[in-house]
Order: C-alpha cells, then structure tokens, then sequence
C-alpha cells in the first residue's frame, strides 16, 4: 500500500511507527507513571478536572457539577488545561475551526517529553495516537466526513437498518436468561456492524475484534495515562489495524465495491485518506457505539417507567437513545488545542494551550435544560446533540446511533423484563469513555 | 569482603549508614560509597570513599515544581499500620504514584541505576546495603549476585505501608510460566519491574525489601514486620558539618538546659521547614533556663526577638550538647530525633509528616516526650509543655528507658560478623573472597 501526504499538518509515516514500538519499557513506563503521577499532584487540591483525569473513587458526575458551576463559564485548571463545562461555551468551542486536535506549530506526532517536568508539563496528548488518526487536523476531518458521507452520514442511515436489524436479532438470539450486556452483546454488535462496514472477511474477523478490544483505551489513552502493558496492546493494535485496513484498502483499489473503504476511494480520496476512515472506525466507532448502548441500557433500566414507556411506543427507541447522548454521553471529554492566541467566554487563551470541553458537565446546563439531571426519553430532539459535535463523534454519529436504536428497540422487546443482575463496572483511568468492563443482566427468556 | 553501600544524593539519608561504614572499615572490609555526585563531598568529609554515579537528581527543583501538592497529600497523615481507618485505598494509591512518580525514579533514574551496576559488575560487591529508598542498591546486587539489605534509619513505615498497598490491590497478574508480575496499579513494582526488565530479569518483592535490613530503630519504635531484621544501635553522625566543642559547653549549665533545633536539612534543601520558629522562641521567654538554640542566619531572620535566656548558635555537635539538656524542642526530624533518644533527653517533636508523626506519636505514647506538630503550635501550648517536661520526672525516666534499649541493641561493630554470616548464607555460590577480618561465621 501506499502513504499519500494528505495536508501539510499531518505525517503519520512508517518510520514513526518503529521509533514508537522502540521506546523501552522502562522509558515509556516512567513516562506515563509521571503523567499518572501529574494527575495525582493536580488533584491533591481538589481541582475537579485533574480528580477527572484521576478517575479514580470520585462520583464523574460529581465533578462534572463541580466544573460546569466554577466561578468562570472558562477556567484553567490546576493541570494546565481551559475547561468548560457551560453548554454555551462547550458549543462555541467545538465549532471554532482555530481550536484542534493538534498542535498547529508541531509537525508529526503529538508526543510531549516531560523534560521541564516539574513545571507546566504538557498533559494535552498523553501518547501520541497519531498513527491511530486520533489527533488528525480539521481539514483532514472534513475530507474524510466528506468522503465517508454516503455510507456514513446521517442521510444514509436508513438505508443500514435491516442489515443492523439482523445482526442485533442473530445476536439476541444468541442469549441466555442471564447475560453481560457488554460482553454478549454491545461489543459483539459494535464490532460486527464495523466489520460489516469495513467488509472485513470472515476468516478476519476474530483478528479484527481482537484490535477493537485493545482499542477499546484510545481515547482514553489520550488524556489519561494507561498501565504500561495496556498501553502496549494499545500501540499494537493499531498497528495490526492499520496493516488489516491496508490489506483491504488495497484490494478495494483494485475493485472499488459500495462499502465504507470502496465508498472514499470512489470519491477520489488517496488511499491514505481510506486508511483513515477504516482505522478510525475500529478505534473509535466500535467504542462509541457500545458505549452509547451500554449508557442507554443502563439508563432505561434505572428508569422502569421509561422502560415501559418504550414498550408502549418502540419509536420512542430513537428518543431514548438521544436523550443518552445528553444525559451519559459516550464521549464527556473533547480537548482542543488554540492554533492561535484567541479570546473565548471572556479569557484570553495563548496559542498552544489547551482547551477542553466537558460534553457531560455541559450537557446538564440547567441554563439550557430543564431538570437536568433528569432522563427523559420524551425530550424534544436535538438535545443530545452536543455530544455529536465532535470530529470523532460526527463522523460516527449516525451509525451509532443507529446501531443504538436498535439495540435498544431489539432488548426491550426480546427481554421486556431485562432488569440489573448486579451493579455496572466501569474501566478504571476511563475519564473519557466511562468504559465498561461488566454489566451483568437477567432478560426473560 | 566488600561491601557497596549506596543511598540517594541528601544528607539526611545518608548519614545513618557512616557509623556501619567506619565498623565495617575497622574490621577490615573494603568499603565504597556510591551516590550521585551532589553527595561526593559529604561521602568524602566522612572520610569514606566515594563512588559517583549518574547525575544529580535535581530533587530541590522538583520539590520547588510539585513539593506542596505532594507534601500536602501526606501532611499531618497518620501512617500507623496499627490505627484503624488511616492507610485508606485512595491514600496509598496517591502515595504509592506520587513517590513513584516525583521521587523513586528521580533518585534512581535510569542512568543512575546503570552506572551503580557497571559499578557492581567491575567491583563485584559481595554485600550491598542500600538506603530504603535507593532501590538501585538492589538492582546492582541482583546483577552482580551479591548479598543486598537495606540499611534504616528510621521506622520502617515504607513497607507496612507497601503491605497495606499490596492487600488492598490484591494480587498482579501470572504469565504462561505462573512468574506473578506486579499489580498493574502497583507503581513502585511496576517501575522496578522495567528497571529490572532492562536487565533481563524479573521483578520480586525482594527488589523492594532487600534480603533482610538492618535497623537502628529501637525496637519500640519497630512497625510489625515479618522480614529478617538485625537491629543495630544507632550512633550519631550528625553529618559533614564541623564537630567542635565550644567553650560555653565544656562547664555544666546552671540552670535546666533546653536545646532548640530545627535540624540541617531544611538549611541545605528546598525541603519546607514548617516550625513556626519565633513563637518558639516566645514560648520559652521568661522560664528559668538556658535555652541553646542553633539557627543559621536565616532562620534567625525570621525572629522578632531574642529573648534573654537563649544563646543562638549556628551549629554545635548534638552528641555533645544533650548529654547536658534537660529537654530538646526540634522540627522532628529523624537524625535529631534519634540523637536524643540515645542519650535519653525528653522530647518535644513537631513533627508534621511521614515518619515523623508516627516517631513522635510513639514517644509521646511511651512516656518519653510530647508531639506537637508544628501547625499546632501556639506560645502557651509550646510553654505548657516544655514545663511539664522539665517538671515531671516521668519524661526523664521514659526517655532513659527507652535509652537502654536503645543500648541493648548490637553496636555496629557488633553487627559486622552477623553481615558476614548473612552474607555469605545470600550472595551467589562462589563469590566468597579473602579479606576483611576473619570471617569465623561465614565458612
């Protein structure tokens, strides 16, 4: 296969690769212990946004209030970082083009040396996922959106129903009286519906879930230091992504078909830019997509009146799974970087810093919600839409969503007396995802 | 046989061990100092021979970065394995990957750790003894097969605390061989693990406990421990400082002498000296005694007043001047605290962190002096303890008690035939050598 240099600000070749897989144990490890370690420091002083990037016993929604009711709707965090949590502020942020991904005077990876470590150390890119596309510019962004548009965008989605049908009733089918909502069936349909997008071969399959499991941490992994070993599954499976996405890119080059790969290179994009999508859909579609699922599971179960209400009314699916999006969004923290000196809700930002937008905190604005803190699958659309305001987020929106809807749709009327076997165990260091690690249920089989 | 001791570059963790050094010299062991160079000339001014290796960990710089946030985590924190409800989870985390993270592997950064096993490899050490928190020491000794324990010279709180850790995380991850790895939240196993990594070589505990230690903490002040133990006598050094015995203190006092220090440490580092030192000196105006009070000038800036009955000194011998108190005020400090437990002076301790709180707890509990941490410190509650110290007769008995015990333990002469045996029961088969005194335990 071949790389393409698809814009000035992004380079994300080979040899970077190796420098990466190269760093020893003991480098890498003193690295993310020291960033850990930043975290803890941070936090000592009970500063709501390093205690976020701690995740450790504290409440997430807890600190949320906390950052969204700060003095200043912006303010600057003991760990260095702009945070909002204003719904305001949260939208104007994620729609500035001048606040990005990356660093727009650092070429190639985003990696930071804690070498002046005992000040100001920079905690914006924990690793460097540009080989993952995490950190990609927004022009790439919006070619990519541009070019994924008939298979990804919302538009389209309709168009994916039944094969999603399917797949969520083979899967149903597949459970017992008691199952883990995660492992049986949000991780088995997010990363089923990506293969399927992908037109990743059966014989691959196993392989390609293999990768999203590790990559499940990415975004993670971005702001919140990893144990080293995860870490380095980490860094593995996107390599073994990029290589299985390249194998298929290339035989797409030869035979363009109608799925997600054929689709951009069918708009002219090089194939770096297919590269992209692909790899991006398993780091970061699969997760968001369980994740929504998880949420909105969780949720609905926590609400039994809304539980029944969507028995009543299944078109409520779509409802419940906007209302998620606000309540417990998937992705609660987006972080950005100034490209320039700029002025936001009042504060001056130099270049360079670091501006990050918690989506949870802000997505219960009581100035922009009423009740807030309470779901209600019957709010008007478009509430949840905040969460979707993201280059990742956007560009996968609508297939989660999708898939969502339907995992909803597909549970509530398979197991309409689905309730908690036991309590939700979340992934430790996952301030960004909440991820998941258990979620034991009783259906009714 | 040779004998590697190596601590971290500061003072305050390396004086402790120069006794041992001079014993184990005098019985004719070859012994060498290794530490970064910062250390050379305190190493060299104890008249032992130095090693210099890696560079210097710039520890006052990271204190100035992160000191507060770091010290703030473990102010005024108990560290009593014993007291229920203390070493909670989120507290040992925090401690376990702050320490990690801005201390261990600043002291023992990779280069440091390299250079004291290239050291090792071509001196072959048939003993190391390291500072408990210079895990370099054991990482040299695996390498090189020698014998390794660590060298206390204070309570051994690091590994009750590590233990406490350790339950709490629950055990790590096997590999396909069943070799168990460090919890993945572990940050000192972790971080050794690597360390060790580099070298080919899997992480045990023993990386972090040393095969046994020698400690010349008095056995009162001993948390519980199921590790092999040498107790030794601590004998003071108070450090590169000039050991000169002053006019003044060659006739008694006539009045009840009260000695009032603050210590060297936060004289040399960026280390925050938190005795609030001029309500010290207010306290004790007006009482019927002789107050020797050493302070540098800058200490002495901070005094509105010096009141009548004290004599400011810049630095006088501690060994010298107790044996002529009554009593001694002091920051808490383990080298002053342990000098006045020797020679059997009440104190009152202000200790505010780590260790020690938990030195000065215990003496209170025992009945040989009083704890007043220093952000607790007020005129009349400094004054009305002092008083009871001086007036009392069971302080004096308490600290003499404690005294012998402290003498019931082995001097460090006595300890060198015990090392030789322990030696040569731990280093690897074959690494015996000639030298040294007769080795009557070691055949």
């Amino acid at each position: 296969m071949t790389h393409t240099e698809t814009d000035e600000t992004t380079t994300a070749e080979t040899p970077v690769a190796a420098e990466e897989i190269q760093q020893t144990d003991s480098e890498l490890g003193r690295h993310l212990l020291t960033a850990r370690g930043f975290h803890w420091i941070y936090g000592t002083s009970g500063d709501p946004y390093a205690l976020t990037l701690r995740a450790e016993s504290d409440d997430p929604v807890a600190l949320a209030r906390r950052i969204r009711e700060a003095e200043t709707p912006l303010w600057q965090s003991a760990a260095g970082a702009w945070v909002t949590g204003r719904h305001g502020v949260a939208a104007e942020v994620l729609a500035d083009p001048r606040l990005s991904l990356r660093h727009a005077d650092l070429p190639g990876l985003q990696r930071h040396v804690f070498s002046d470590a005992w000040s100001n150390p920079l905690l914006c890119h924990i690793i460097p996922l540009d080989r993952a596309f995490l950190h990609a510019s927004g022009a790439d962004h919006a070619r990519w959106e541009r070019a994924a548009a008939p298979v990804l965008g919302a538009a389209a989605a309709d168009g994916h129903r039944k094969s999603a049908e399917r797949l969520h009733q083979e899967t149903a089918d597949g459970l017992g009286a008691s199952f883990d909502l995660m492992a049986d069936y949000s991780r088995p349909v997010a990363t089923g519906a990506a293969a399927a997008l992908l037109g990743v071969p059966e014989a691959q399959h196993d392989r390609f879930a293999r990768a999203c499991l590790a990559l499940e941490v990415a975004l993670d992994a971005a702001l919140c230091p990893q144990p080293l070993v995860v870490t380095r599954r980490l860094t593995e499976a996107v390599e073994d992504v990029r290589a299985l996405v390249g194998d298929l890119v290339a035989a797409r080059r030869a035979d363009p078909g109608d799925d997600l790969l054929g689709t951009v290179l069918r708009a002219g994009s090089p194939a770096e830019d297919a590269l992209a999508v692909g790899v991006l859909t398993a780091a970061v579609g699969v997760g968001l997509t369980a994740g929504l699922i998880n949420n909105a599971v969780e949720a609905l179960l926590a609400h039994p009146r809304q539980w029944a209400l969507l028995g009543e009314s299944p078109d409520l699916s779509a409802g419940a799974v906007e209302e998620t999006l606000r309540h417990a969004p998937p992705v609660r923290l987006e972080s950005r970087i100034a490209a320039e000196d700029l002025t936001l809700a009042g504060q001056d930002i130099p270049a360079g810093a670091q501006v990050v937008v918690h989506v949870g905190a802000a997505n219960r604005d009581p100035e922009v919600f009423l009740a807030p803190d309470h779901f209600d699958l019957t709010r008007p659309a478009g509430q949840g839409q905040l969460s979707l305001s993201g280059p990742h987020t956007s560009l996968f929106g609508a297939f989660a969503r999708l898939q969502a809807e339907t995992a909803v749709r597909t549970l509530r009327e398979r197991h309409p007396r689905l309730a908690p076997a036991d309590g939700v165990q979340r992934r430790m260091r996952s301030p960004v995802l909440g991820g998941v690690l258990r979620f034991s249920l009783t259906g009714s089989a | 046989m040779r004998v590697l001791l190596t601590s971290f570059a500061m003072d305050a963790h390396f004086n402790g061990s120069v006794p041992l050094a001079w014993a184990l010299r005098a019985a004719g062991h070859e012994v060498r100092v290794a530490s970064q160079p910062a250390l050379t000339g305190s190493i060299t001014a104890a008249g032992l021979t130095a090693v210099p290796v890696g560079t210097d960990p710039g520890l006052d710089e990271m204190v100035k970065g992160v000191g507060d946030s770091v010290l703030s985590h473990h102010a005024n924190q108990s560290l009593d394995p014993e007291a229920p409800g203390q070493l909670t989870p989120a507290f040992l985390k925090g401690w376990d990957t702050m320490m990690t993270a801005t201390f261990f592997t600043l002291v023992n950064d990779d280069p440091m750790v390299d250079e004291l096993v290239a050291f090792a490899r071509a001196w072959e050490p048939d003993l190391v003894l390291w500072e408990p928190f210079t895990f370099a020491g054991a990482v040299a000794a695996k390498m090189t097969g020698a014998a390794h324990a660590r060298l206390l010279s204070f309570p051994d709180l690091f590994l009750s605390m590590r233990r406490a850790f350790l339950d709490q995380l629950g055990p790590g991850p096997t590999d396909a061989d069943g070799v168990r790895a460090p919890h993945p939240e572990d940050s000192v196993g972790q971080w050794l693990q690597w360390t060790l990594g580099r070298y080919g070589v899997p992480f045990d505990e023993e990386a972090v406990t040393g095969q046994w230690s020698v400690d010349q903490v008095p056995r009162s002040f001993r948390p519980p421990s199921d590790r092999p133990t040498v107790g030794m006598r601590y004998i003071p050094y108070n450090g590169p400082v000039p050991a000169v015995v002053p006019d003044w203190l060659r006739v008694p006092p006539e009045r009840p002498r009260v000695c009032v220090t603050l210590g060297l440490t936060a004289r040399t580092s960026e280390f925050p000296n938190a005795v609030p030192v001029d309500l010290v000196l207010k306290a004790i105006e007006g009482l019927d005694i002789e107050v020797v009070a050493t302070l540098d000038a800058e200490e002495r800036a901070l005094l509105s007043h010096v009141p009548d009955n004290v004599r400011l000194v810049d630095h006088v011998p501690l060994h010298a001047l107790l044996p002529t108190c009554a009593a001694i005020v002091h920051h808490g400090g383990a080298g002053t605290w342990s000098t006045a437990l020797v020679e059997g002076v009440p104190q009152i301790a202000m200790g505010w962190i780590w260790d020690a709180i938990e030195r000065a707890r215990r003496q209170q509990e025992l009945g040989a002096g009083l704890h007043l941490p220093s952000h607790e410190v007020t005129v009349e509650g400094l004054r009305s303890r002092l008083v009871r110290l001086l007036e009392e007769p069971s302080f004096a008995s308490a600290a003499a008690r404690l005294r012998t015990e402290a003498e019931s333990d082995p001097t460090p002469a006595e300890v060198v035939p015990v090392l030789e045996r322990l030696t040569a029961q731990h280093r690897a088969h074959g690494r015996r050598r000639p030298g040294g005194a007769s080795t009557p335990c070691a055949s």
